[in-house]
């Protein structure tokens, strides 16, 4: 069997690159798909740790589930809202979203 | 193929009873109202307050049934549930009143406007009784999704757009970090239910996880701070404040700083209170600037929906006070703080939405000067509601931040409190600035009969009351909390 | 777990082959064959083929679509754990999940009444859908 170490360090990894993503991506849409490589590699924790602890209860993957749904439902939050600027701007970079300051 | 049935575990619909009148009345009130009827505001604001009072009942009934576990431990049942349950529930009432002259004013979707009202509220109140790091994650989403959307409301608005925009990025990457958080404490502890992380760490962690929890422990903090807008987590707070409707903002003020507290006492006081020692020096940096930072940039605001949100920012920070206290005096004293922070913060919006006009014009400082001629009781109320912010006696929030700093003196905190002493004087300078323009200044512009309705009067006149009555009386409300802080100390 | 236990699977799998290679070889024995150039687009349903540059920018009424769909799409990952073993959770578990697709069901009717999966827009007070955002 695969060490788990390895997987969390997959985990570790996804979520890195979600996070420079977030943080160095202008585009909002591409910035929503980085989040969504977060939630996926907290997904792939839930489920690596699921099985490292054999929780009779699944508790690891019961929570990947919610997750994976509520990501969903997020995201269709937040691309109606990207939609919304993008219908007033005509843009989607997040530099030009800044009316407000301080 | 047949197995033995499982046993569905601890089923007490006690436990969720609010909840699920909450979740009926909104869903009747999105399909029927918006699908079927082209129903009057009046009668959808009516159904929304007969829910409210429905939820508030369920909850003072679950208050009769003891206290315990629900749902496999998933979901709490106590008084602490069950008093932020009413506090939640007593804002989103004051902030369906304010809206509904919202609706009329700027002909708004009123459908809409009370069913993400009222399914943020459900969200909230699951957030109080969660006990499960799950359900704390579903409650938290919830809330937070119907938020998004309600900051947005004013989806003509470039502002409005900009606040909701902000809000979502930075609330689903707070989320993000949560549930990484969550996953690492899960891989440290073997579970995701409170007691059971309390049990594991008591016990003794197998050698190996400790960096699984502390670190798990750390980005749990991180979202948690997010949602009750602590320095360095509070960019979006001005922003979003700014942006949304006045009666959103209010609610919002209120109920994530609720919920976000309610999770985070009920986590840290019980889950990890193991590591105590551990967790009490982070949250004392962070209670240090956020005090100290939200104060002193609410001076430079010349908008008043940005400056009471930077205020709000410094309350986060003294209410940390009471989470790092850490002893029974000071949960009773975060519960009483976030109960008449609530009142005051849903009536002051009130307030600013009826001094403001069509499209959330005049919510400058300069719109307030001279209030006093043009709108004497919204003056004197704003005024009241700004001096309990302030913490001036005999005020509500007097009484909170006594408590507060009291609990943190007990458990030897003193700096931190002389901290806090010297950051509220100097919160004083703003809240004052507000009175003395609107009683001592004249008006410049020529005089203009207010197009507000009754009913945002109204919500102002349940702020005031309560601030006047806790500011004279606040024993009722001191032992309900002190009651409801005695389930987390077994 | 014995190589017997696959069985049904490798079952499904050959029907699923056969049906797909049958539908395949019977609508082109059955079906009129008269090709015209509007019929040999790539899109016959009538859309212009984008030309140059794939990353075209699509109206914004395929992402509302696209979102409502995702978000229906993704709840139904609930009824699988409970379909495994709903015989085991008896009325109760049926009782929940009765309660959960009614929840989606109500946000459904929301959407449909409210014009959600209106392609073109029929009211014309509020905008619902969305609007062609070609630049």
């Amino acid at each position: 069997m695969m060490p788990v170490t390895w997987v969390l360090l997959l985990s570790a990894f996804l979520f890195s690159v979600g996070v420079y993503g977030v943080l160095a991506r202008r585009n909002a849409v591409l910035i929503l798909m980085s989040i969504e490589v977060m939630l996926t590699a907290v997904n792939i924790n839930l489920v690596a740790f699921n099985a490292m602890l054999k929780d009779v209860e699944m508790m690891g993957q019961i929570f990947a589930l919610f997750i994976i749904t509520i990501a969903a439902a997020e995201i269709g939050v937040g691309l109606a809202i990207v939609i919304l600027i993008y219908r007033n701007r005509t843009t989607v970079t997040v530099d030009e979203v800044s009316l407000m300051k301080w | 193929m047949t197995q033995d049935p499982l046993v569905i575990p601890g089923v007490n619909l006690w436990a969720i009873a609010p909840e699920m009148v909450m979740v009926a009345g909104a869903m009747g009130i999105l399909v029927l109202g918006a699908g079927f009827k082209k129903s009057h505001p009046l009668i959808l604001m009516a159904g929304a307050l007969a829910t409210l009072l429905g939820a508030a009942i369920a909850a003072i009934l679950a208050l009769g049934q003891g206290s315990g576990f629900a749902f496999d431990g998933t979901i709490a049942m106590d008084g602490f549930a069950g008093f932020l349950k009413l506090v939640i529930i007593a804002s989103a009432a004051v902030s369906v009143l304010a809206g509904y002259d919202y609706i009329q004013r700027e002909r708004a979707a009123a459908p809409e406007y009370l069913g993400l009202l009222m399914l943020a509220t459900t969200g909230m109140m699951l957030m109080a009784a969660a006990a499960d790091l799950i359900t704390v994650f579903l409650a938290l989403e919830t809330f937070s999704l119907a938020l998004y959307v309600m900051a947005a409301f004013r989806r003509q608005r470039l502002d409005s757009q900009e606040g909701a925009f902000k809000y979502f990025l930075s609330g689903s990457f707070a989320s993000a970090f949560f549930l990484y958080g969550v996953a690492l404490t899960y891989g440290g502890t073997g579970t995701t239910r409170l007691e059971g992380i309390a049990t594991s760490l008591s016990e003794g962690l197998k050698p190996g996880t400790e960096v699984l929890v502390f670190s798990g422990l750390a980005l749990l903090l991180v979202g948690l701070a997010f949602k009750v807008a602590a320095v360095p987590f509070h960019m979006w707070t001005p922003d979003v404040y700014q942006g949304a409707p006045a009666p959103v903002t209010g609610f919002m003020a209120a109920g994530s700083k609720v919920a976000g507290f309610a999770v985070l006492l009920r986590a840290l006081y019980t889950g990890f209170h193991e590591l105590v020692t551990d967790w009490q020096p982070i949250l004392i940096a962070l209670a240090l600037i956020t005090m100290i930072f939200g104060s002193v940039v609410a001076v430079a605001q010349t908008n008043v929906k940005r400056m009471l949100a930077y205020s709000s920012i410094a309350h986060s920070g003294f209410l940390l006070i009471g989470v790092i206290a850490a002893n029974q005096r000071g949960l009773s004293g975060a519960l009483f703080y976030l109960g008449s922070y609530s009142f005051v913060i849903v009536g002051s919006f009130a307030v600013i939405y009826a001094v403001g006009r069509a499209g959330e014009s005049r919510v400058e400082l300069n719109d307030y000067r001279g209030l006093w001629n043009r709108q004497p009781f919204m003056a004197v109320a704003l005024a009241v509601m700004l001096v309990s912010l302030a913490g001036v006696p005999p005020t509500a929030g007097f009484w909170a931040k006594l408590e507060v700093f009291l609990a943190a003196v007990e458990a030897g905190q003193v700096p931190l409190v002389v901290a806090a002493l010297l950051s509220s004087v100097v919160a004083v300078f703003f809240y004052l600035r507000v009175i003395v323009l609107m009683f001592l200044q004249e008006e410049e512009w020529t005089k203009e009969v207010p197009d507000t309705g009754a009913t945002s009067g109204l919500a102002a006149a349940v702020g005031l009351a309560v601030v006047a009555v806790l500011g004279v009386y606040p024993t009722p409300l001191l032992d309900f909390a002190r009651q409801a802080s005695l389930v987390l100390f077994r | 777990m014995t190589l017997e236990s696959y069985f049904p699977i490798l079952l499904f799998a050959v029907l699923v082959t056969i049906f797909g290679v049958l539908s395949l070889v019977f609508s082109r024995l059955l079906g009129p064959d008269n090709p015209n150039p509007a019929k040999l687009a790539p899109y016959e349903c009538g859309i212009t083929p984008v030309e140059g540059s794939v990353a075209e920018r699509l109206p914004v009424r395929f992402y509302v679509i696209a979102m409502l769909f995702i978000i229906f799409d993704v709840e139904t990952v609930f009824l699988y754990p409970w379909a495994v073993v709903f015989r085991r959770l008896g009325i109760a578990g049926a009782i929940e999940m009765a309660v959960f697709v009614a929840l989606l069901f109500g946000a459904y009717v929301y959407v449909w009444r409210r014009g959600g999966f209106d392609w073109e827009e029929i009211e014309t007070g509020e905008r619902a859908a969305g609007e062609v955002t070609h630049v």
